[in-house]
């Protein structure tokens, strides 16, 4: 595996030497490859493409959907894998049924051989699910500059209430059910990109939340977006804005929420987290997070823009 | 538009030598003052200081452009430009004077009177450079609507309203000045004094200069203040406000119409060129001249005809393809002659000399955002709602950035050397920071339209009307940067200005009966030129072979890869503005081109 910081490469039976460091510049190793399935320099590079080399402030959540995305795609390759090598067994078991002798040999070992990819794909899965103590351990021993942590929240937040707006009315905001996407999308600018005021369901931003709200409330055609994750909760807070007094409840403005939720599948496919309910019952949630900020904030912009859900922005993302 | 040049030097022989080759010595009025000497330089040196004035009879209608010297000689110059009350001022001077001696004396009598604050009582739009009683004095009018630049050389000062002249004098050395270059690649302009040309600076609106030979000393003679300096009524009405910006209005497009001549109004269809056409009058003009960029992109040629058929004029379209683009890019940069990187600088051209084909004046709406608080300063005033604490984020960063010009991409477009050179100069944000910060304005939202007004309108927009009006041989009026329009701007409250969320309040209301509602109540979309669709297609291959060439100006300047991906379309960000950005990269290329510029590195 190579280090990070020197490049040098180094064996298991090296670092297990070095304490779990680079030999030559005792830089600390975070994974491990046969523990992990990544290596110290997949995350690095992980980590480039999120923050655009430097560029895009990401979250803790964004990083563990990144490294999720590379072993979804390792499991669709697995999927494709096994698809082949299934349709030949079956050509060859068809085959070794007509002919016998040397098809059947080949049968026997074209059948074992999707089983490949199948113990590939159950340890995937796994890896997926050590991702949050593997990403804890990473951004401890790298923490990266543009790596959106609690107390860059706070620093972002400023805490006055503001005092340069004279009479200025608001046109549009975009709530999100989680202050992170919210810290997210303002360090990356996107209430100035987007020309569109951002504040949480959880009334953050502190300082100016109720400020922000009263000049939005002051506009009777203001265009109030919603963003949540596809879970109840997500559900619970559509509501809750929808009907809150402290919110927009008993005011008629135009609400659109952009999502996440059922029908928009599609942007979080394979990506969505599995778990049996109280009643044994199946419940699908996926987190907002599983953007990368980039792509986000482009599809965000995008269907305010446009006015339209996540699931319904086509070439806009692309378009200036 | 008049050009002149003025030389302060030793060596007046050699400059008068060079006019006559480069402007020819039938054409080019001449003054000479001797003996100028320079009290405050270290070694008193007896200059000679040279006037040189070239009328242009087509773009100078209704000015009162000429060399001046007072009866007694002590004041000397040339002024460039329009009084609007040149009669009332010259009125009680002697019948037997010629207009230049009259021009001489008031200055003269003004600036006895006055001091440096003289150009105070001038209202109108001008650039005068003089000497009066051993100084050398330029000005440059409130607004900025004329330019003033400066070479300074170790021997000389050279003089000019024209950049290209400067850079044109065998004493430029026609390098660039990294930090002005760098000025350029964050706002698409050059916004301070200091220009891209190395030695050449410029005057900001509303500043006198006082030009010794190792130095220049500027004064702003014109500040615009809050309301709580308002003369008379300090808590006007509504209604009072109102009646005030109309008459202002009427005021500012009175005073810039000409008699018996053929005038016509660009119009972009937006609320400011509707309203200034409403002002002017269709029966002032003679046709509405609108930008189209084909059928597939969007265009605002419902609002423009519309508003023609309000006035009662013919409405001229005018379609500007990329081909035309091509054709006109190189043209552009020469008639500029400072770079300015706005998509709409060739379009422009393009429109105004379909214009000079019928009318000697045109009249335009540019100025309503800054006077008057259009939506360009929303974003800043987002980023103003958050307090924002991040320390990559300060408000001079966000305000370069709001330019989409590519600010924040700086650090990986700069190569390393061009990188080295800027860390010697003062960064754009450290010059900005003032301005920010200027305590005369309580309203965050008057310090935002005053720079925009000071540094957009003076050397961004101002200048590039003027010149592309001047190479198409016809006079512009932009009557929305008034000096009393504006000044009364600034004096009511904010909240006329940005009402809830009506931007241009006041403005609206007070063209609410010649403008048709349809016009006041629709949302500004400006006139986007579809930039990101040309560049991605039929202009790819041009930004290529221009940007990429092995001999290309920016060669040293701009990193390769960046370049590449910028060709690409790859790794943009957020809001890549690949379009915008490009077109920024071309106007630097090909400025430096058409003025052989060379990078210094």
């Amino acid at each position: 595996m190579e280090c990070i910081k020197c490049g040098k490469e180094s064996t298991k039976k090296d670092r297990g030497v070095s304490g779990g460091r680079c030999s030559a510049c005792y830089q600390a190793f975070v994974s491990e490859p046969t523990e992990h399935g990544l290596t110290d320099m997949a995350i690095k590079l992980a980590e480039e493409e999120l923050s655009g080399h430097g560029r895009i402030y990401f979250s803790k959540d964004s990083l563990k959907y990144q490294l999720q995305r590379l072993f979804i795609k390792r499991i669709q390759w697995c999927n494709i894998g096994m698809s082949v090598l299934l349709i030949i067994a079956v050509g060859l078991s068809v085959m070794a049924v007509l002919n016998g002798g040397f098809f059947v040999k080949i049968t026997l070992i074209s059948g074992a051989l999707v089983l490949v990819p199948l113990v590939i794909k159950a340890n995937y899965k796994k890896f997926i699910s050590q991702l949050d103590v593997l990403v804890d351990k990473w951004i401890s021993v790298n923490p990266h500059e543009k790596l959106l942590t609690a107390e860059k929240y706070q620093a972002s937040l400023g805490g006055r209430t503001p005092t340069n707006l004279d009479e200025m009315a608001f046109k549009q905001v975009l709530i999100c059910e989680r202050s992170e996407t919210v810290a997210l999308l303002l360090s990356n600018l996107f209430h100035i990109h987007y020309g569109c005021h951002v504040l949480s369901g959880q009334s953050y931003p502190g300082g100016v939340n109720a400020e922000i709200l009263s000049r939005l409330k002051q506009n009777p055609s203001v265009k109030v977006f919603l963003l949540h994750d596809y879970s109840p909760a997500g559900h619970a807070f559509v509501r809750r804005i929808k009907t809150d007094a402290k919110w927009f409840g008993g005011q008629r403005v135009e609400m659109i929420d952009l999502g996440l939720n059922a029908h928009q599948k599609k942007l979080f496919n394979g990506m969505t987290n599995k778990q049996l309910d109280r009643n044994k019952k199946m419940k699908e949630t996926a987190e907002i997070a599983l953007f990368s900020p980039e792509v986000l904030m482009k599809k965000c912009g995008a269907a305010i823009k446009e006015g339209v859900a996540l699931d319904l922005i086509s070439t806009a993302v692309d378009a200036e | 538009m008049s050009r002149f040049q003025v030389y302060c030097g030793a060596d007046s022989d050699r400059f008068e030598q060079y006019l006559r080759v480069g402007w020819g010595e039938a054409r080019t009025p001449i003054l000479t003052v001797n003996s100028l000497g320079f009290a405050s330089s270290p070694q008193p040196t007896t200059n000679h200081v040279v006037f040189a004035f070239m009328p242009d009879n087509r773009c100078d209608i209704g000015e009162h452009s000429t060399l001046f010297a007072s009866p007694d000689g002590r004041c000397t110059g040339v002024f460039s430009g329009k009084l609007f009350d040149f009669d009332r001022l010259l009125g009680g001077f002697a019948n037997e004077l010629s207009t230049a001696q009259k021009l001489g004396a008031l200055l003269q009598q003004l600036h006895a009177r006055h001091g440096l604050d003289f150009p105070l009582q001038l209202h109108g739009f001008f650039a005068i450079v003089m000497v009066v009683d051993g100084q050398l004095l330029a000005v440059r009018d409130a607004i900025g609507e004329r330019p003033v630049y400066i070479l300074q050389t170790p021997t000389s000062t050279l003089i000019s309203d024209r950049l290209a002249t400067l850079m044109s004098n065998p004493e430029c050395e026609r390098v660039i000045n990294p930090a002005g270059v760098s000025d350029f690649l964050s706002t698409g302009f050059s916004p301070f004094e200091r220009t891209p040309v190395k030695g050449i600076s410029k005057l900001q609106a509303g500043v006198i200069a006082t030009i010794t030979q190792s130095s220049i000393h500027c004064v702003h003679y014109h500040q615009l203040h809050d309301q709580q300096c308002r003369v008379g009524n300090a808590n006007p009405t509504e209604t009072h406000s109102i009646a005030e910006v109309r008459a202002a209005l009427e005021s500012a497009v009175a005073n810039r119409l000409e008699v018996n001549t053929k005038t016509g109004l660009l119009l972009s269809g937006g609320l400011d060129s509707s309203l200034v056409g409403a002002v002017v009058g269709g029966h002032n003009l003679t046709a509405a001249y609108s930008l189209n960029f084909g059928q597939e992109y969007r265009n605002e040629l419902e609002f423009s005809g519309l508003m023609a058929k309000h006035l009662g004029i013919p409405s001229r379209v005018i379609t500007v393809t990329s081909e035309m683009i091509k054709a006109k890019f190189l043209q552009t940069a020469t008639i500029l002659d400072e770079p300015i990187g706005d998509p709409l600088t060739v379009p422009n051209i393009i429109v105004v000399e379909e214009a000079a084909k019928e009318v000697q004046l045109v009249f335009n709406g540019e100025g309503g955002d800054p006077v008057f608080g259009g939506p360009k300063n929303l974003p800043i005033m987002a980023f103003e709602a958050y307090n924002m604490g991040m320390a990559d984020f300060s408000r001079e960063e966000m305000y370069l950035r709001a330019y989409n010009k590519g600010h924040e991409h700086l650090p990986v477009m700069l190569s390393k050397a061009f990188q080295q050179q800027l860390n010697q100069h003062q960064r754009s944000a450290e010059l900005l920071a003032p301005l920010l910060n200027d305590t005369r304005f309580d309203s965050y939202l008057h310090r935002l339209m005053h720079i925009n007004l000071r540094l957009k309108g003076g050397s961004q927009i101002l200048p590039k009307v003027l010149k592309a009006s001047a190479a198409a041989g016809i006079a512009v009026r932009s009557p929305l940067f008034d000096r009393q329009l504006t000044e009364l701007a600034f004096s009511l409250p904010p909240v006329m200005k940005l009402k809830g969320t009506v931007e241009k309040y006041i403005l609206k209301q007070a063209v609410s009966d010649i403008v048709p509602a349809v016009i006041i109540d629709r949302p500004k979309s400006g006139m986007l030129v579809p930039v990101h669709y040309w560049f991605n297609k039929e202009l790819k291959a041009f930004a290529k072979d221009v940007l990429l060439h092995r001999n290309a100006k920016i060669r040293n300047l701009i990193e390769r890869k960046a370049l590449q991906n910028l060709i690409d379309f790859k790794g943009g960000g957020i809001r890549p503005y690949y379009g915008d950005r490009l077109w920024l990269l071309l106007s630097l290329e090909l400025w430096m081109q058409a003025h052989n510029i060379s990078d210094g590195l």
